[in-house]
């Protein structure tokens, strides 16, 4: 009896899963259908994941005929410098936070989650007019600026969360052993928030990767595109090339995806480690 | 090897608040120092003060004869085992030992002959090349004073490193520091709550009670001629017994009678010496626990006998604690394991009144 609501139970969490893990893949089995369809086609009553006449020319047109590579780098470049930033000051800025008592302290911890309340879309503006007025149009370190200040709040508050978990005794010892509180930091501290550092990393990358928005407001120049710009371009008033759309949104989700399988095991520590005294 | 000594150290934090007051110690080269004390007594804010970790608000410390207030902990050549062990949990137990020597440029050969040097002392040779979360609390510890005694330095701190491990290993450990003090000949201070590891420990002992230090002195000396009612409660376990009472002059001997009349002793001529300009006041009686007996033979002329009914008996094994009341205090006596008392019976007991001591009762100052 027992067995058998066991069987029941476990059938059901399966079926249940199976369901969501189907939703899931759906649209990204369908983009690849979409991206080796032959005709630009985005619609069609098959239902079969290979169509017939399947080819990779949307692919190989991707490198030969659009400057996808040099949209690629573009991205690779902001998301790199993005993630450099975001690591160095909210690694900095969160062990300052966490460790140190100096006046307004609170405010400036305050004045930090009270961005993430700001729907990205709202600042838009004031931001363009910042920009305008810095002449940073048209530039990557403009772009590089809204990103780093879109992701930095988050990654400088969950640094400050994790460095909070750490004993202030290690970097103590470190002190008395002869360190000075730069290099406790950097020699000890540093290399055991790694969890946190990376979750940090991988929210600036994203954050700068995958923009379309302020991308679209802040470079307007086709040769310094960001990925999400380049894809866009394939829609015109005249019709969309579905096919090049479709293959490139899988090729640009490629070293996401990667970053992620291979960073799963500090993602997950790191999530939650840092909710955790311990 | 250094002195260390501590002049009208104060810490004062934020509002006000002073969790040390004056403190005045002087530790001699190659003297194991204790301090001891209860919760918030100050004594690893004293520590930490001497560590360069807590800055000194008032007073002055020297090291080897240097003024060190404002040197910092990394170059007041000192080394400190903590009571959560803090090694570095990316770093092998090698690396974690040679962590202090690298960074004082030791060459490599020197490194590692002085990791493996501490590693046989301390028995870890074969746990150098795991991490700190492969090892057990009591390995974990062994690291932490290897990772001192590596250094060399002129003087160890030692902050409740005990307190995380079960009696058993304490135990061991503890015999285990005290050889290592012992063999090195190093200038130590050990902070601990924990009054059997000062008196088993230390040469010297410092007792501490909010930020006020209460007495230094070798743990003999406290324990018998301790200078007030907190030391000589702390010190001693189970601790001294406390009754109240009043001095009384009869026929030219002097009675202690204690305030609701359950206990009434004569006073010997030393003690009456010591106390006779205070007969016809209230003060307090202290009577350690070994110094009740369960019967006068063997005794001198000083047992003297209080009947009383029995509360509690523990038997520990080797010996027997027995609780009756006085008056409405619990008072304890230890006994021999031989008596078998019981609970609730009427027993005659013998206070030696030789080994009493006598406190003031408003300032609760021993009265000598």
């Amino acid at each position: 009896m027992k067995d058998k609501k066991k069987i029941i139970f476990n059938s059901l969490t399966y079926i249940f899963l199976i369901g969501f893990t189907l939703i899931s893949l759906y649209p990204i089995i369908n983009v690849f259908t979409i991206s080796i369809r032959p005709g630009d086609k985005l619609l069609s009553t098959s239902l079969a994941i290979i169509p017939e006449n399947a080819s990779f020319d949307a692919y190989a047109a991707l490198f030969s005929d659009k400057p996808f590579l040099l949209w690629m780098w573009n991205s690779f470049l902001v998301s790199a410098v993005v993630t450099l930033t975001g690591v160095a000051l909210a690694s900095t800025a969160g062990y300052a936070l966490s460790r140190f008592e100096f006046i307004g302290k609170k405010l400036s911890m305050l004045g930090i989650l009270t961005t993430q309340m700001f729907p990205a879309t709202m600042l838009l503006l004031p931001m363009y007019i910042m920009l305008i007025k810095l002449e940073l149009i048209n530039s990557y370190f403009g772009l590089i600026i809204v990103y780093s200040a879109t992701a930095l709040p988050f990654c400088v508050w969950q640094m400050k969360g994790f460095y909070d978990t750490i004993p202030f005794s290690l970097e103590e010892s470190a002190r008395i052993d002869g360190c000075n509180r730069w290099q406790a930091f950097y020699k000890i501290i540093f290399p055991l928030a790694a969890p946190a550092l990376v979750i940090t990393a991988l929210f600036s990358f994203m954050t700068a990767w995958s923009e379309y928005i302020v991308a679209a407001q802040v470079i307007q120049d086709t040769n310094l595109y960001t990925l999400p710009l380049g894809l866009k371009s394939f829609e015109s008033r005249l019709g969309t090339e579905w096919g090049l759309y479709a293959a490139a949104s899988l090729i640009v989700s490629i070293p996401v995806v990667t970053l992620f399988i291979f960073l799963s095991k500090w993602l997950v520590s790191g999530l939650t480690l840092g909710s955790v005294k311990g | 090897m250094a002195e260390v000594k501590l002049i009208n150290v104060s810490k004062i934090y934020e509002g006000g608040n002073k969790a040390v007051k004056e403190v005045n110690i002087e530790i001699r080269e190659k003297e194991f120092v204790v301090l001891v004390g209860p919760s918030g007594c100050g004594k690893s804010t004293t520590l930490r003060m001497i560590a360069g970790l807590e800055e000194i608000s008032e007073g002055e410390l020297f090291i080897d004869g240097k003024l060190v207030n404002d040197v910092s902990p990394k170059d007041r050549d000192i080394a400190m085992v903590f009571q959560n062990y803090a090694l570095y949990p990316h770093m092998t137990v090698y690396d974690n030992m040679a962590f202090g020597l690298k960074l004082r440029k030791f060459s490599k050969q020197e490194i590692k002959e002085r990791v493996l040097n501490a590693a046989k002392i301390l028995g870890i040779e074969e746990y150098l090349d795991r991490k700190p979360k492969a090892l057990s609390g009591g390995q974990r510890q062994r690291v932490a004073v290897g990772r001192a005694i590596v250094r060399k330095p002129k003087v160890f701190l030692f902050d409740e490193p005990l307190s995380n491990l079960d009696a058993k290993l304490r135990v061991q450990m503890r015999t285990e520091i005290s050889r290592l003090h012992r063999n090195l000949s190093a200038t130590m201070i050990y902070v601990t709550h924990d009054q059997t590891e000062a008196m088993t420990m230390g040469d010297r002992i410092v007792i501490m009670k909010d930020g006020v230090v209460h007495q230094v002195d070798t743990p003999l000396n406290l324990y018998n001629n301790p200078v007030n009612k907190f030391v000589a409660g702390f010190i001693g376990s189970p601790s001294m017994n406390f009754v109240d009472g009043t001095l009384l002059s009869e026929n030219g001997s002097i009675l202690f009678k204690s305030l609701g009349g359950e206990l009434n002793l004569n006073l010997n001529n030393t003690l009456k010496a010591k106390v006779a300009h205070l007969t016809g006041k209230e003060i307090t009686l202290g009577i350690r626990p070994e110094n009740i007996h369960t019967s006068n033979s063997g005794g001198t002329s000083d047992y003297q006998s209080v009947k009383t009914i029995l509360d509690v008996v523990e038997p520990m094994g080797n010996e027997i604690f027995i609780y009756f009341n006085l008056d409405q205090n619990q008072v304890t006596a230890r006994i021999g394991a031989a008596t078998k008392p019981e609970p609730g019976s009427e027993v005659s007991l013998y206070f030696d009144s030789g080994k009493l001591h006598f406190f003031d009762k408003e300032t609760g100052l021993a009265i000598n």
